[in-house]
């Protein structure tokens, strides 16, 4: 039988994959498969690549690349079903996972944290690319592979904007103002002048459009545009105004209790009460004081996210200005002010009966952001992990509490 | 010869059939037993052939032989445990089709 030479089986090796195929698989498969046909095929007077020639087109319709085509369609197809399965398994499971972690959050109950972030995180990075890689591959044009990729980046950011939200991270508003430009800039007008131009997609396409735009809106309307800065400035100004002249007022009435008083015990038991308070509210003083030196000069000229970075306004930042520099001891400051609770309480208990308030009593605590039963210790409570401007209204809350137990002595 | 769509949707069954009555055949071997057995009227095209056994591969019904012949490398075929299992469900299957089909043409040759 005739067998092809060396040179030959490489002209044809060279052909097909010059004709699109791919796969080095492929090409040997063909190649054995072509040169079985021509051994069989061809006699001496033949030239070999005219019979090549005329051998080759019966291997495909149009053009050769058609049979790898073929192959890799039939082997992701195999993929495809799987991926669409487990696609729709994790989007079931995240979603479930996602409703019983939201309705932990509303009862306080442990562990919706990890079931929220979880399923959100699954639905971000698994899900939603896996939607695009399965999508985009039932679709042919270009212009429609951009509108569902867009699409798919406006879900992973709205996502995670509300991942952010819930659980208090830095930067939520600003994913959520980027997901929504990026619904109405980007996605909207592509998938709208995308789908109006088709005939068969024209209705389709103008009423999910306006569904869009109505949802979308109604999500713009949820927006507060005013800043967090700004709008806990004035909380805290007003908040820390009140304080002041509550404070001011017990204290001129203090004075004059003081003054009108003058049964000889208990002016001397009085003096003692008033220098123990006096010298307490010096300390809490000095200490707001030292506070103050770090609020910036001119807090106008940063950005919001500066001035949180760096000032902690953000409520939920988690800056402790009355701890060391390692968050584990507080400032001997803070100590001395504790001591001097501490010593006025029982020179209270011993001499008058009263019952202190609750940023007085400086026994340990069951912490109310946490829900195990571990104790804090009162500094722990009130100052661990507080922003400035809550610490200063704590001190000066302090100070008031220190006021009202002198004035319901007196 | 019968048209490309008839084929197409035994092509699995035919493939499967051939491998699991012989020990290994090679893709070139597979179009030429089946042009043998049926006179020429079934003849497979390489551009079904080859996707579907590449692909059958890739799914683990088929393992595959390399065999050097001459100047280039031969691939021969063989069905696994699973892909004749495949096998005799597709023929059951078609067996069955057959029927069926033979029920609801009326082609049944008439009693007596």
């Amino acid at each position: 039988m005739f067998a092809l030479n060396e040179q030959q089986v490489d002209f044809i090796l060279e052909d097909i994959r010059r004709n699109g195929i791919e796969s080095e698989e492929l090409q040997l498969s063909l190649l054995d498969h072509i040169c079985c046909v021509i051994e069989e095929e061809i006699s001496p007077e033949m030239n070999f690549e005219d019979l090549y020639r005329s051998i080759l087109p019966r291997f495909f319709k149009k053009e050769l690349r058609e049979i790898q085509e073929e192959t890799d369609l039939l082997i992701t197809f195999k993929n495809y079903y799987a991926m669409k399965k487990v696609m729709l398994n994790i989007g079931v499971f995240s979603a479930f996972v996602f409703i019983i972690g939201a309705i932990f959050k509303l009862m306080h109950w442990p562990g919706a944290g990890i079931m929220l972030v979880l399923p959100i995180a699954i639905i971000s990075f698994v899900f939603l690319p896996l939607l695009f890689l399965i999508k985009s591959k039932e679709i042919k044009k270009k212009r429609e592979k951009f509108t569902l990729g867009t699409g798919v980046v406006f879900g992973i950011i709205l996502s995670m904007s509300g991942l952010f939200k819930v659980m208090h991270w830095p930067g939520a508003g600003a994913l959520w103002v980027s997901a929504l430009a990026m619904l109405f800039l980007v996605f909207l007008p592509f998938h709208f002048f995308g789908g109006i131009r088709n005939p068969e997609t024209k209705t389709n396409t103008i009423i999910s459009s306006i569904l869009i735009l109505m949802t979308g809106g109604l999500f713009f309307t949820l927006t507060d545009l005013s800043s967090t800065r700004q709008k806990i400035e004035e909380l805290t100004i007003q908040t820390d105004s009140h304080l002041l002249v509550a404070t001011n007022y017990l204290h001129q009435g203090n004075q004059n209790d003081y003054a009108e008083i003058v049964d000889s015990t208990q002016v001397i038991k009085n003096l003692e009460l008033q220098a123990k308070c006096d010298t307490l509210c010096t300390k809490i003083e000095n200490l707001k004081l030292g506070l103050m030196k770090a609020l910036p000069a001119q807090p106008s000229e940063m950005t919001e996210e500066e001035f949180v970075d760096q000032y902690g306004y953000d409520i939920r930042s988690t800056m402790s200005f009355l701890f060391t520099d390692k968050e584990e001891d507080p400032k001997p400051s803070l100590v001395a002010i504790k001591a001097g609770i501490n010593d006025l309480n029982s020179f209270l208990s011993l001499n008058y009966v009263s019952e202190v308030g609750d940023l007085l009593n400086t026994e340990d605590r069951s912490n109310p952001g946490s829900s195990s039963d571990i104790k804090v210790s009162w500094e722990v409570a009130n100052f661990h992990r507080v922003p400035l401007q809550l610490t200063m209204r704590i001190l000066n809350q302090l100070i008031l509490e220190i006021k009202i137990i002198e004035s319901s002595n007196l | 010869m019968y048209s490309k769509e008839l084929v197409k949707g035994t092509l699995k069954t035919i493939i499967l059939k051939l491998l699991s009555d012989s020990d290994k055949m090679y893709g070139y071997e597979i179009t030429q037993k089946v042009k043998e057995l049926t006179g020429g009227k079934i003849q497979l095209t390489e551009g079904a052939l080859y996707p579907t056994l590449h692909a059958m591969e890739a799914q683990g019904i088929l393992t595959t032989d390399v065999v050097n012949v001459g100047n280039r490398i031969r691939k021969y075929y063989t069905v696994t445990s699973e892909g004749e299992k495949i096998a005799r469900d597709k023929v059951n299957e078609f067996s069955d089709f057959m029927d069926t089909m033979i029920f609801l043409l009326d082609l049944k040759p008439k009693m007596g």
